[in-house]
């Protein structure tokens, strides 16, 4: 009999259950509606377009949990407990129709199914492992990601205490006799403990009491604690960006009188939505470079803080609108309190260096990038509040078009002597050789653009380069918030290669190549844009470049984050490596798309870094863990910080931090012994 | 309180400069700027108005691009611009640019003028003394701090082991260094303000000063001749074998620092 089915007095129980029904979910849809108005505070976002896709995703991720597995053993334990959780609802679902009704009715299909019992069961045990799994981890093991709060360990016994009931309920009752394995188990051992079937009865009994309660009370706690991630989550990937990872949004710079976000309410619904989706699972500090080295930014502790933000301001807000209409929202508007400090510190906000570990390991899909850039947008062109090392950054790529103060005029006198074709003076016009600021200007980089013309040139490649014409591409100052210079940087670079008709853009440097070819699309320019890794590899395929000298040594490469994350190329760059002969190819654990910030992305490379330990040291120190003499890379913020770095570990002559055009220069036949001179003059 | 900020547009500093056949800048492949020193006093004079509300009118004697310097400014938070502009300035030394600005300055009528000590072009750091001199106002020159109060400013200026406190009643005249502020970097508000800014043009009959009486006159300063800096040659790098502060010592002593 189902025990609703009881009566106590002359009042059936299951009019108990119907008014615990109605409770718990009261409160859920109470809580449910205010975070709903919450997320309306957000400006508008159109996250509705391409549904094919967004179904396809939402199958890939939510149901078969693509993201959330690629860390395997948690992800395991979470499939179990997802799989296990769609399944289980069904049988609770069940339990519930055959409760509320006194056993009259049960749910069609899952009722009274033995297959579905023994599915349910089966799965019921798996999600009690992976809870054991779990607690385990969190409380014998402490790995340094999870927080072990209150609300961890409630949602933790609460699922475990389910299972348990589930099982006793299931295997007593018995009321379906058939066996299931984990349940008639139990019942087993109820048996075995001597207890007489009247007090196993009342036991099931009571377990079934429990399960319902307790689902019951689960139900009303998920939109208090961070388990709202089992509604966030799958609303928040079916929303999920398909635009490419390396663009950021532009600004309307004319039409529009406010830039950024300031105050919480600023952020769009779905930048809202992404703080409801966070599980605290701590991924993104796994690889976070400014977390990791001891500086206050921590992406987790940025998505929760401004989940609070929203969750403590935004009802005044709420209370606002509803009491006035937009008059007096207005005014709370203003009487917010900004986002930074008060959300987030100001050091926290300026650590960051968009290496973009964060967002692509994210297993639900929140994306704290642009959140960063929008309140750094706020900050310098609303406020003009930054750390004061930008200003003259910000100056320097206006008067200048470099971040340095080095005159716009002699950008190309890095090749005076090399004989260089110049676009504007008639040069080849089927290859740019776009330099970058760092190639034209940086002394350590300058070596690297002689290193790549070299390549071109033994490869027989035509090309040009821009000279004194090409501008930065302004990767540093939109990334630092500055979109008005970058707008200004990037419209007059546009303008001028499609005056000369340039297709083609080959570039040494993964910033000016994520913004050349995946964000000045947005401005009217589409070129085709490689990196100088991709297009040596392809030389080298095709038999244009034969690397011949090499003496014997092991390098270690390391994957840029602009390079890797942000554009997916891995394997050309070891391609090429691998090509040098003599050489021992090794990896850093931390490579591919786990690859650990240099430090020098999003600004940071004109920026002090105050606190904790030095990001560049950091990585040198994984580099130099693998035994290698030669620290290989492709990018010249990476190149610059490392040789910093040697510098400080006292390194110069035991470590040697070459770009991959300098390895392949040098290995060139004919070139080699100019090269080794060249290369002496390296160290 | 009416605030005037004198300021000039010069060629960038990083920019490398050649003088041409004529003895003047070939402007053409340098970048133009808002005088550097000019930028703090734009700034003292927009914090002078955050606490008093006052109005800045921003004055610049130059030829067209001067607009851009004036732009600038107001970016920063001036309110108003005024350009002085005439064929026959072309060329013009400190004595007729100082003579020009006192005429434009008793026009626009002022109670304190600020601007930087010196523009980075020349570099002489004469206009301001011989503008105050002209108008016959206190001159407070290398204001490190100033301070405003009921009609009176007070500046300091470094010397050496300390500083020294100039006051002055108002009309006048101060001249800043870059001890006085940090210039803020306009906001996008600020820049969308400068490109609708409507700046006033002056020519010299709009001022009162005869351009035929200005032509006739010689220039008191010409530039005879000019040359190139050498370029730097390396220092001298020595190892510290324990007698290191021995040898810097001497070093020092060589070349009369000690």
């Amino acid at each position: 009999m189902v025990p609703t089915a009881q009566f106590y007095g002359p009042v059936p129980a299951w009019v108990f259950l119907w008014l615990a029904v109605a409770l718990s979910l009261g409160i859920f849809a109470y809580r449910v509606r205010i975070l709903y108005r919450l997320l309306r505070l957000g400006q508008p976002e159109n996250r509705f377009d391409r549904i094919p896709d967004r179904i396809s995703s939402f199958i890939v991720d939510v149901i078969l949990q693509r993201r959330v597995a690629e860390d395997r053993w948690t992800g395991m334990a979470h499939v179990f407990i997802f799989w296990g959780f769609l399944v289980l609802l069904l049988s609770t679902a069940n339990l519930f129709v055959e409760g509320l009704t006194g056993g009259a009715w049960s749910l069609p299909v899952v009722g009274y199914n033995q297959y579905f019992s023994f599915l349910g069961d089966i799965f019921a045990a798996l999600v009690a492992l992976a809870i054991v799994a779990a607690a385990a981890r969190r409380y014998l093991f402490h790995p340094a990601r999870l927080q072990n709060t209150l609300e961890a360990g409630l949602i933790l016994s609460l699922i475990f205490l389910l299972m348990i009931t589930l099982f006793v309920a299931e295997g007593v009752a018995s009321t379906r006799g058939q066996w299931m394995p984990v349940s008639t188990s139990v019942a087993g051992l109820l048996a075995s403990l001597g207890m007489d079937r009247g007090a196993e009865l009342g036991l099931a009994t009571l377990a079934w009491w429990g399960h319902l309660l307790g689902v019951l009370t689960f139900a009303a706690y998920i939109p208090f604690s961070k388990h709202l991630h089992l509604l966030a989550c799958p609303v928040n990937e079916a929303f999920r960006s398909f635009e490419h990872r390396g663009v950021l949004s532009t600004l309307d710079l004319e039409n529009t009188e406010t830039f950024g976000v300031s105050t919480v309410n600023q952020f769009t619904w779905k930048q809202l939505l992404d703080t409801y989706a966070c599980t605290e699972c701590g991924r993104c500090l796994e690889g976070c470079p400014a977390h990791q080295s001891g500086k206050e930014l921590a992406p987790r502790e940025l998505i929760h803080g401004i989940k609070l933000d929203l969750l403590t301001q935004g009802p005044q807000l709420l209370a606002a609108k509803k009491a006035n209409g937009s008059a007096q929202a207005e005014a709370v508007e203003v009487a917010l309190k900004p986002v930074v400090p008060n959300a987030l510190s100001e050091e926290a906000l300026w650590a960051c260096t968009t290496c973009m570990y964060c967002q692509y390991h994210c297993p639900v899909y929140i994306e704290h990038l642009p959140k960063i850039v929008d309140l750094r947008r706020d900050q310098v062109l609303m406020q003009s509040t930054f750390p004061s090392e930008l200003r003259n950054v910000f100056k320097n790529l206006e008067v200048n078009a470099n971040p340095w103060e080095i005159a716009w005029s002699n950008r190309a006198q890095w090749a005076t002597d090399l004989e260089v074709p110049v676009l504007g003076e008639g040069g080849p016009s089927e290859l740019l050789y776009w330099v970058g600021c760092a190639g034209s200007y940086d002394d350590r980089s300058q070596k690297v653009s002689r290193a790549f013309v070299q390549v071109l040139k033994a490869a027989g490649v035509p090309f040009s380069i821009l000279g004194a014409e090409e501008k930065c591409c302004g990767d540093p100052a939109r990334r630092l918030g500055n979109e008005y210079v970058f707008q200004s940087l990037a419209m007059e670079n546009i303008e001028l290669m499609k005056g000369y008709g340039v297709k083609k853009i080959v570039t040494q440097c993964p910033h000016c190549l994520n913004t050349l070819k995946n964000e000045y699309p947005q401005f009217g320019g589409e070129f085709e844009v490689v990196h100088h890794t991709q297009l040596i590899a392809d030389l080298i395929q095709q038999g244009k470049l034969k690397p011949s000298a090499g003496e014997t040594r092991t390098v270690v490469y390391h994957d840029s984050c602009y390079l890797g994350r942000y554009n997916g190329i891995y394997d050309a760059p070891r391609e090429v490596l691998r090509s040098l002969p003599s050489t021992n190819l090794v990896e850093m654990e931390k490579r591919r798309e786990k690859a650990f910030c240099c430090g020098g992305g999003g600004g940071r490379a004109f920026m002090e870094e105050h606190s904790g330990q030095r990001i560049n040291q950091m990585r040198f120190d994984q580099a130099t863990a693998t035994g290698a003499e030669v620290i290989a890379s492709a990018c010249p913020f990476c190149l610059t910080m490392f040789e910093d770095a040697r510098v400080a570990r006292d390194a110069i002559e035991t470590v040697r931090t070459l770009d991959i055009a300098e390895l392949i220069a040098a290995s060139l036949p004919r070139q080699a012994e100019a090269s080794a001179s060249s290369r002496a003059s390296l160290d | 309180m009416n605030i005037v900020v004198l300021v000039k547009q010069v060629p960038d500093t990083a920019a490398e400069k050649k003088l041409g056949a004529n003895l003047r800048l070939d402007r053409a492949s340098v970048a133009r700027v808002l005088n550097p020193f000019d930028e703090y006093a734009v700034e003292e004079a927009i914090r002078l108005k955050e606490k008093g509300g006052h109005t800045i009118t921003v004055l610049s004697m130059g030829p067209d691009t001067a607009k851009e310097a004036l732009r600038t400014a107001i970016a920063m938070g001036a309110d108003k611009a005024v350009q002085i502009t005439d064929p026959a300035l072309a060329g013009a030394d400190l004595w007729t640019t100082s003579f020009v600005l006192s005429k434009a300055l008793a026009k626009l009528g002022f109670d304190l003028i600020l601007t930087g000590m010196a523009t980075t072009d020349a570099g002489n750091g004469i206009v301001p003394g011989a503008v105050a001199e002209s108008l016959g106002v206190p001159f407070l020159s290398f204001a490190g701090k100033l301070d405003l109060e009921g009609g009176q400013v007070a500046i300091r200026r470094a010397r050496e082991g300390g500083y020294d406190v100039v006051a002055a009643g108002l009309p006048a005249l101060v001249s800043v260094t870059k001890a006085i502020n940090e210039p803020r970097y306009p906001t996008m508000r600020g820049i969308m303000q400068s490109k609708k800014a409507q700046i006033a043009v002056w020519a010299l009959s709009d001022i009162g000063v005869d351009a035929g009486a200005l032509a006739t006159k010689a220039p008191k300063t010409a530039v005879l001749s000019f040359s190139q800096r050498e370029a730097r040659k390396g220092g001298k790098v020595i190892k510290d074998d324990g007698n290191a502060a021995a040898i810097i010592a001497d070093f020092l002593q060589e070349h009369k620092i000690i």
